[in-house]
């Protein structure tokens, strides 16, 4: 063929809605994608599906009720939602809360933030299609989500805090457990850092993928691993610290991750490492735990007072803005969750970048999804129904898996 | 502390001197700058640290913002809450120096026959969710806004109808009235 007889075909811009309900996605947001051939070249964000109007509930309820709400917002962050709203309450109370408490409440936001992490580097594995590590990475979790267990009772609704402190102490027994817990999983955690590191099938597939350079992350306020996989300082426990965080900053052991790299392997290395430091961070909260009472009473009615409670959540900042009034309930509850200032730069990440990218772009913000541990057991021939607890389904799992080797 | 006495208590703590200097001298040079803008009644150092409170003129709100991103590199954005006092409705633009590591929110007050103010989505990219997210939940509208959509409530909600004040009512009665309406007195 001759170059005058060749043709310059410009493929058709289309526009695929993706969701609202997507599966790779696990929870409901709308993303009209317009490309043009494989290249995304525009992209709307569209939220408002999992409208909960909690922040009118919370009006009509006290702020011990209201601890357990928080805490539901979230099936992941749960402990940062209960927590923040636990200071806000005793910031507005000028109450404080006893030492002890104070590591144990920061205690569980760190175990909630390595548990997190996992959970985020499990799926991104999975959605580069590395499933091999999705589920190794997914098992050492389980490390972290039994010691979570073993504290508060439960792996996800943990509801640690109160107002006033935290409401269960923790053991010396409990401390030698963790403690031992946590070599393992530092262990673990470190081969995941090298995996996603070296490994080229993870690496190729996020390696300069949807770019955030840190002159548009800083226009759209980028928060959390994202701001600072492109080089923000944007870390409230270093900014602005409370409750444990002020004695743990003050030894200066501990850094704040950053990345100037801008892409999605940016973010990821953000997180794996900072996976390790917070694994460092509840190792010295439990060897210093100071000794005492764990709970301060608190009177239910707070006086009038306007609180902004900052803190760092896995995802980012997480903002409780609380306004009291004499009574023991809210006059109002303003709750910023990190995800929603990453939605605005989320746009920026996707233009320019291939479609096949758009599950790993979306996921690098950290979707959010609930799991539960135990299961009920129906049986099909009486419909009966029985409730098994973790240990028994483990214990009976692994005689399963000996009773039927894999089949060739 | 009985009701009687909480009603009398004002919901600002302005903070002593000593232990919050940085954050009197911060106030105090943005008081010196931008004079005509803001408001001295509700400007306060609180006493939480690192938080300081502005009450603006809510048409100077673009001018604030801008000398803000302009001297102090303002660039992190945290949030618009929206707050129904009664006769007045307030939003309140919360932000971060990120260089000082202070917190800084600037309030403003609209009538409630005229929530109107002008916009700061085209300043600060980051406000364009929220700014809507306030209009549909308390009806103050952003004039300017560069994008105005939905954002939380379904399609077919009703116009005129903002579910976050406080004397919305619930027209299936799925939900109480709001028991709390607007500020104690003396506030």
């Amino acid at each position: 063929m001759t170059s005058a007889g060749r043709r310059i075909v410009i493929p058709p811009r289309v526009t695929i809605p993706i969701g609202p309900q997507h599966p790779a996605l696990k929870e409901p947001g709308m993303f009209k994608l317009t490309v043009e051939g494989e290249h995304i070249v525009d992209a709307v964000v569209n939220i408002g599906y999992n409208h909960r109007s909690i922040e009118k509930i919370g009006e009509n309820n006290t702020h011990l009720q209201n601890l357990y709400l928080a805490s539901r917002i979230c099936g992941i962050c749960s402990a940062t939602h209960n927590g923040n709203y636990a200071q806000a309450v005793e910031f507005a109370a000028e109450a404080e809360i006893p030492e002890r408490a104070k590591f144990i409440r920061t205690l569980i936001w760190e175990l909630d933030r390595i548990h997190s992490h996992i959970l985020w580097l499990g799926v991104a594995f999975h959605e580069v299609g590395f499933d091999t590590a999705f589920m190794l990475s997914w098992r050492d979790r389980e490390i972290v989500m039994d010691m979570l267990e073993n504290i508060s009772g439960n792996r996800i609704h943990h509801d640690m805090s109160t107002i006033g402190g935290v409401r269960r102490n923790i053991s010396d027994a409990q401390k030698e457990q963790m403690l031992k817990g946590f070599d393992k999983l530092e262990e673990r955690v470190a081969f995941y850092r090298d995996v996603a590191i070296h490994e080229k099938t993870f690496w190729n597939r996020v390696d300069g993928v949807g770019m955030l350079e840190a002159p548009v992350a800083k226009k759209t306020s980028a928060v959390g691993p994202t701001g600072r996989g492109s080089g923000l300082k944007v870390d409230v426990r270093f900014n602005d610290p409370t409750q444990a965080y002020i004695p743990m900053m003050d030894t200066g052991d501990f850094e704040m991750i950053l990345s100037d790299r801008g892409d999605v392997a940016g973010r990821s290395v953000v997180r794996v490492i900072e996976t390790i430091e917070a694994i460092n961070m509840s190792r010295w909260l439990l060897n210093n735990m100071p000794d005492g009472p764990i709970r301060e009473r608190v009177r239910p009615r707070i006086q009038p007072n306007e609180v902004l409670a900052r803190h760092e959540a896995p995802r980012g900042e997480l903002i409780h803005y609380l306004v009291t009034n004499g009574t023991n309930k809210p006059d109002r509850w303003k709750v910023r969750a990190p995800t929603y200032n990453n939605w605005t730069s989320m746009a920026h990440c996707l233009r320019g970048d291939y479609l096949a990218d758009a599950p790993i772009i979306l996921a690098a913000i950290d979707p959010c999804y609930s799991c539960t541990d135990r299961v009920v057991i129906v049986d099909g021939a009486d419909e009966a129904m029985r409730l098994v607890s973790l240990d028994n389904l483990r214990m009976e799992s692994n005689k399963w898996h000996k009773e039927h080797p894999r089949r060739e | 502390m009985s009701d009687t006495e909480a009603e009398k208590i004002t919901e600002h703590h302005p903070a002593p001197r000593e232990g919050h200097e940085v954050e009197y001298e911060l106030l105090e040079e943005i008081m010196g700058d931008l004079k005509d803008s803001i408001i001295e009644e509700g400007t306060y150092v609180h006493k939480q640290p690192r938080r300081i409170f502005v009450q603006v003129h809510p048409e100077t709100i673009r001018n604030v913002v801008q000398h803000m991103l302009d001297k102090y590199d303002m660039w992190q954005f945290i949030t618009v809450s929206g707050r129904d006092l009664g006769d007045d409705l307030q939003a309140c633009y919360h932000f971060v120096i990120n260089d000082k590591k202070i917190a800084i929110t600037f309030r403003l007050n609209v009538p409630r026959n005229k929530p109107e103010h002008p916009t700061i989505s085209d300043l600060v990219p980051a406000a364009e969710f929220i700014e809507n997210e306030v209009r549909e939940l308390f009806g103050i509208v952003q004039i300017g806004h560069p994008n105005v959509r939905r954002i939380e409530l379904p399609e077919d909600w009703p116009a005129n109808e903002y579910p976050m004040r406080k004397d919305w009512e619930d027209p299936r009665r799925l939900m109480k009235k709001s028991r709390t309406t607007g500020p104690k007195e003396g506030v």
